[in-house]
């Protein structure tokens, strides 16, 4: 029975389709036609999937990796956290950037009379058994009251956000699909459009390319225990940054293919003098060290205020050697704790110009994090900030311990050579 | 029995057998005087894919030679991994012989090539092989099925193949539905995610004998198959096909054929039902 009443579904669905298509691509019908009754929560249109494409798959860390999507009026914001919440990637993909970019939050559609948002909605349901009934009707009483929320800071607020949480990996899947793999020139021929009718609906992509039309509805999670507010969001503090170097995302990337990636961790070190970034693998099959000093071409530029040095995982750090291939150049930025916040400048067509930021938070070692397990213990907020400035300087001294034992390692290294 | 021939065309041969080798590993050669037919089809015992191919005899050798008892024609069964391996290392030279011999009472294609250093060195691969008994062959029949709901030529294959390989990674299965007015679709579905691609202006095939197809709108069909079959059997864009059409069976099977003037390569793909 079922499988009848869903081939009649598939039936309309193409018929409409073929009806959609024809439509879609005629501008001037497509102002006519029954959409603009009800316009969607937010449409776009991109002459060029590649923008969308070359500032999501830098941040994509995983298969099935899902990320948190922030639609405003100003541009898209994409953000994405890693498994151990000690990596974030984020891009803003600017809506100057696109063909067509409308946000519009006023106009919430009447559902039930839309007879194309029903068929929408029943691609996306067909499967829902009883349990997932049960589960989407808990899911929109906590909308419901996200809304109720929403709308009263809203209402402070002068800036309106739609939040929906989304798959980038199928995200991705589905931009590329007339993508070929030993082609590089395909996507100037590949238009899309972006549609997201309602909270309700799903996010839906158009792609055509020399005529074959595709069409893909991607189901949006919006409420989720995992839903990141903005407030928890790693945040960098760039008050405190002690090093920063730009370099170029080739040279970065050779220096970063020498390291020994099987290792756990990787040592990021920045020194004053003589002013250079060095990133050193220690693993089984030995110690391999990369220096990339001011002088070297491949830099561009290096400021570096106190020598500082942090252990990250490579796992971690894995996620930003993939994202080079995107990237022209490479902005790394250390501060006094030891996030790292490492921003790509991604090489769009054209003379567009966006941003992927990645922040690292340093691999703790044991040591330290009883200490500060103690440390945040204390109820008193006074013993607490002096706490933690003696923490910051307890660090301070540790790193130059550190490599004032470095610097003895190295001496006797080079005296084994001779 | 006896059989040797020496090679003509090797690089159509290869991208044949690089088609192949892609659905299953080990597969049926069958000599005649006219034809040399390909036929993979697991015994007929799996739901697998079934591809019946077959090039004229004169494309792609020289000489050719099939003499036996059962009306001057040979079957063997080989390792499709083999033969391509062979056939690979031959690419190096202009002059390759095929030969059937026996070796410690085994039966071998031996294959040889003139290498062209030191005066030229012969090189013989021997190639296991099974003889396949006149009765036996009997037993592989192109599946018969009914004549097909609809018939559409399909775009670029490699065109095709990269969208089924995005899709593959989304869902397990596709639907692809066409009309005799030119337009295909493929389509998944899961609870993630939904994609549906519209082929339109498509042709339709001529076929000899019969009269001039009806456009027709009403007229489609779809089916449902399993991604990776599919995705296997458009890897048949390695021999550069003139035409390739495809044809629906409802209920039971998707039929491909990639053409090109001197063979033809049929996909047989079970419907899921």
């Amino acid at each position: 029975m079922t499988d009848q009443s869903n081939q009649q579904t598939e039936e309309e669905i193409s018929v409409e389709l073929l009806e959609q298509k024809e439509n879609q691509y005629n501008q001037q019908e497509f102002e006519n036609n029954e959409e603009d009754e009800f316009r969607p929560v937010f449409e776009a249109r991109v002459r060029d999937i590649s923008l969308l494409e070359y500032n999501l798959a830098p941040i994509c860390l995983k298969k099935d990796q899902m990320t948190k999507v922030l639609i405003s009026s100003n541009g898209l914001y994409f953000h994405v956290e890693g498994d151990s919440k000690n990596i974030q990637a984020t891009t803003f993909i600017d809506a100057s950037l696109f063909e067509k970019y409308e946000y519009n939050l006023n106009q919430k559609p009447n559902n039930d009379e839309k007879k194309k948002d029903n068929v929408k909605k029943k691609i996306n349901q067909e499967k829902v058994t009883k349990e997932d009934k049960d589960k989407e009707k808990e899911k929109e009483k906590e909308k419901e009251k996200e809304e109720e929320e929403e709308m009263e800071t809203n209402n402070k607020d002068s800036e309106r956000v739609t939040m929906l949480r989304l798959n980038l990996s199928v995200l991705l899947d589905c931009l590329g699909i007339f993508k070929e793999k030993n082609k590089n020139n395909n996507f100037n021929e590949t238009v899309g459009q972006i549609i997201y009718p309602n909270d309700q609906g799903a996010f839906e992509i158009d792609l055509e390319d020399k005529g074959v039309v595709t069409w893909c509805a991607i189901a949006v999670n919006s409420i989720d225990d995992n839903y990141i507010q903005p407030q928890d969001e790693m945040k960098f503090d760039s008050t405190t940054v002690t090093n920063t170097i730009v370099i170029d995302s080739l040279g970065l990337k050779t220096a970063l293919s020498e390291l020994d990636w099987g290792c756990r961790t990787i040592d990021m070190f920045m020194f004053k003098k003589p002013p250079m970034l060095s990133m050193q693998s220690n693993g089984q099959n030995g110690v391999c060290r990369v220096d990339c000093p001011l002088d070297s071409e491949a830099v561009e530029r290096l400021d570096s205020l106190q020598d500082q040095s942090d252990l990250y995982l490579s796992s971690l750090l894995r996620g930003c050697v993939n994202a080079l291939q995107y990237s022209s150049k490479a902005s790394i930025r250390m501060n006094l704790e030891g996030m790292l916040s490492i921003q790509l400048m991604i090489k769009n067509r054209g003379n567009i110009q966006s941003f992927v930021e990645f922040l690292i938070n340093p691999e703790n070692n044991e040591e330290e994090e009883e200490e500060e397990e103690e440390e945040e213990c204390e109820d008193e907020e006074g013993y607490y900030e002096e706490n933690e400035s003696q923490k910051e300087k307890e660090k301070q001294y540790r790193n130059e311990e550190f490599f004032d034992e470095q610097l003895i390692q190295d001496d006797q290294l080079e005296e084994d050579f001779i | 029995m006896k059989f040797h021939a020496t090679i003509h065309d090797l690089a159509l041969l290869i991208r044949t057998v690089q088609s192949l080798v892609k659905i299953d590993k080990i597969g049926i050669i069958h000599f005649t005087a006219e034809q040399v037919s390909f036929i993979l089809d697991s015994g007929q015992t799996t739901d697998d894919i079934q591809v019946w191919c077959s090039i004229n005899q004169d494309s792609i050798f020289k000489t050719y030679v099939v003499e036996s008892l059962s009306e001057n024609e040979i079957a063997i069964e080989v390792n499709l991994n083999n033969l391509l391996h062979a056939l690979k290392t031959g690419q190096v030279s202009n002059e390759m012989s095929w030969k059937l011999t026996k070796k410690d009472n085994l039966p071998y294609l031996s294959i040889s090539i003139m290498c062209e250093i030191n005066n030229g060195l012969p090189l013989v691969q021997d190639v296991p092989i099974q003889i396949i008994t006149p009765q036996n062959l009997q037993r592989h029949k192109e599946p018969d099925l009914p004549e097909p709901d609809v018939q559409i030529m399909l775009p670029q294959l490699s065109k095709l193949q990269c969208i089924v390989d995005k899709m593959k990674e989304m869902a397990n299965t596709i639907l692809i539905k066409a009309n005799m007015a030119g337009a295909m679709s493929l389509s998944i579905k899961t609870d993630i995610v939904s994609v549906q691609t519209l082929f339109k202006d498509l042709e339709h095939p001529q076929i000899e004998g019969q009269p001039e197809y009806v456009r027709d709108e009403n007229k489609t069909a779809e089916i449902r198959v399993d991604i990776k079959k599919l995705r296997k059997v458009l890897y048949s864009h390695y021999v550069n096909p003139k035409n390739a059409v495809l044809c629906l069976v409802k209920n039971q099977a998707l039929v491909v054929h990639v053409l090109l003037d001197v063979m033809y390569l049929t996909y047989y793909i079970p419907a899921l039902l």
